[in-house]
């Protein structure tokens, strides 16, 4: 009796601040979960739409630059080696007469090669004109070339430093470690170098979610998203897990993406909640069975000096009652019931991390019908030992769905945080098997 | 190589089933009641491969998911021989 009564305070107690914090942190959780998302990817979706101004500009920039130096009816070698060198984004300049032959160039070298079939003539008759970046022949390199008309149907082109676009677009500030901004063609080919492969210029084809979408979005007037978010997650071209937004360079047809480890991003963030999550729940716990321990004694002192009269193990008795099969029932639900809450704590239940959960769960059910079975048994010190046991390993295969969950969501985190629901696990096993002896003494 | 909190995992798993191991085989021996001991016994044998497998730090959810899912039969085997020691199992 002595035992029952303080013990009766300390699960009561302890139950209810179980679910009181479950549910407190729950929401303060998902609040804050909320808000760092917003905030992640609305740093993203600015990223974007500032690297995207900036190749726009370089773009406008050249195409100005081209047309100023066209407005010159004649150009001798020198003034394009002048030109060549008061720009940096240039490396060559030439001028091609009507038939598309090089007649003045800054690398005399050129002077006279024809260049009739090349798109920087064929378009840069008509009108300033960029083209995209394709693999030169006679540079056996990389290039991108601006050209415009000149003169008397002559066309001026210069070449441009493809390094200087690849400055802007290898820039990973604000992207941490795992983030990166690289452009892709209509035909969905990589032009500038990503963070992971530098050297397949115009050879990786980018077949992503993110590049799919902005190639549909190409030839459009708006820049608005349409049948997708401006920012989604999805598997990059190594096939990790990513969150990526694009933009469209207007005239140019290039797509630029920009794309960052979901687990980099979210997964840190996410991992601080958790631990903040953890640690809250475990000091009050602690605090609230230190309390209800020593009240509880205090409370039992006082109900035996007055000798009050009472059936305090209503519970138990009431419980030792029931049949099996409703336990069973109670297990299987309270066990789905945990799936779904944690579950909805990460990605959803549709995508849960079956494999891994479906051991756990089915282990939560068996120690839950373990647990209420123990209130059949008559040997008084089984029936703590087994109930108390059975706890442990409850709380162990919960935490371990949680992490299963987390792991499966973010990707994999520190072996520390299984350790322990690990003691718990075993320590309750321990315990069980304690019980199991004296019931079978 | 193995990580120092991979060791302190597969040490106290190591530890439980030498535990178990042990008492349940000395009980299943001095008892004469082998069945009712053999789910803690192979719960031991189960911990034993689990932490082998965690000190060679295999990880595979696959090899994981035939590891865990005995637990689900011991427990409810446990609960079986509970009810017939304590002499009355309600269904």
């Amino acid at each position: 009796m002595k035992m029952k009564l303080r013990t009766s305070i300390v699960l009561l107690c302890f139950m209810l601040a179980l679910i009181g914090t479950i549910a407190h942190t729950y929401i303060n959780f998902q609040t804050t979960n909320e808000v760092l998302t917003e905030e992640v990817y609305e740093h993203l979706e600015t990223t974007t739409q500032s690297r995207a101004h900036h190749i726009e500009h370089f773009i406008e920039e050249q195409k100005n630059k081209i047309l100023i130096a066209a407005t010159h009816q004649e150009l001798s070698n020198e003034e394009l080696k002048e030109i060549r060198d008061t720009n940096r984004e240039y490396t060559q300049m030439c001028v091609l007469n009507s038939n598309g032959k090089i007649i003045a160039c800054s690398e005399e070298s050129q002077i006279g090669k024809d260049k009739s079939n090349d798109d920087y003539f064929i378009e840069g008759k008509n009108g300033v004109h960029i083209t995209g970046i394709y693999f030169s022949k006679t540079l056996g390199d990389i290039a991108l070339a601006v050209s415009a008309p000149q003169g008397e149907g002559n066309v001026l082109v210069a070449r441009i430093d493809i390094n200087i676009l690849n400055e802007i677009t290898t820039d990973r500030t604000g992207l941490g470690k795992t983030g990166e901004t690289y452009l892709i063609n209509k035909e969905s080919l990589l032009l500038t170098p990503s963070r992971f492969m530098i050297n397949n210029i115009l050879v990786q084809e980018v077949n992503t979610v993110n590049a799919q979408n902005c190639i549909n979005e190409l030839g459009g007037n708006t820049t608005e998203h349409t049948g997708h978010n401006a920012i989604t997650s999805f598997l990059d071209y190594r096939g990790e897990l990513v969150l990526g937004a694009h933009h469209y360079i207007s005239g140019i047809e290039w797509c630029l993406l920009v794309e960052i480890e979901e687990a980099e991003v979210l997964g840190i963030v996410k991992e601080k909640l958790l631990q903040k999550f953890i640690i809250s729940v475990v000091i009050i716990l602690l605090l609230v069975f230190l309390i209800s321990f020593f009240v509880g004694g205090y409370l039992e002192k006082i109900y035996l000096k007055k000798k009050m009269k009472g059936n305090i193990s209503k519970f138990g008795k009431i419980l030792s009652k029931i049949k099996l099969k409703y336990f069973l029932i109670f297990a299987l639900i309270f066990t789905i019931g945990c799936f779904f809450l944690i579950t909805s704590f990460f990605q959803g239940w549709q995508n849960a991390a079956f494999y891994d959960d479906i051991p756990d769960l089915l282990a939560l059910m068996a120690f839950v019908s373990l647990l209420f079975f123990s209130f059949h048994l008559k040997n008084i010190h089984a029936r703590k030992f087994i109930f108390i046991g059975a706890l442990f390993s409850i709380i162990d295969r919960i935490l371990q769905t949680i992490l299963e969950e987390y792991i499966f969501a973010f990707g994999v985190i520190s072996t520390t945080y299984w350790i322990p629901g690990v003691i718990f696990g075993f320590i309750g096993w321990i315990i069980i098997f304690l019980g199991f002896i004296e019931v079978v003494k | 190589m193995i990580s120092f909190w991979d060791t302190i995992f597969a040490s106290s798993m190591l530890i439980t089933s030498i535990i178990i191991f042990w008492i349940s085989s000395l009980k299943m021996i001095d008892k004469k009641r082998i069945l009712v001991f053999l789910p803690f016994f192979l719960s031991a044998i189960v911990l034993v491969f689990s932490s082998v497998l965690s000190f060679y730090s295999i990880f595979n959810q696959k090899i994981w998911f035939f590891m865990e899912i005995p637990w689900f039969i011991i427990v409810f085997w446990i609960i079986i021989n509970l009810g017939r020691e304590n002499g009355r199992i309600r269904n």
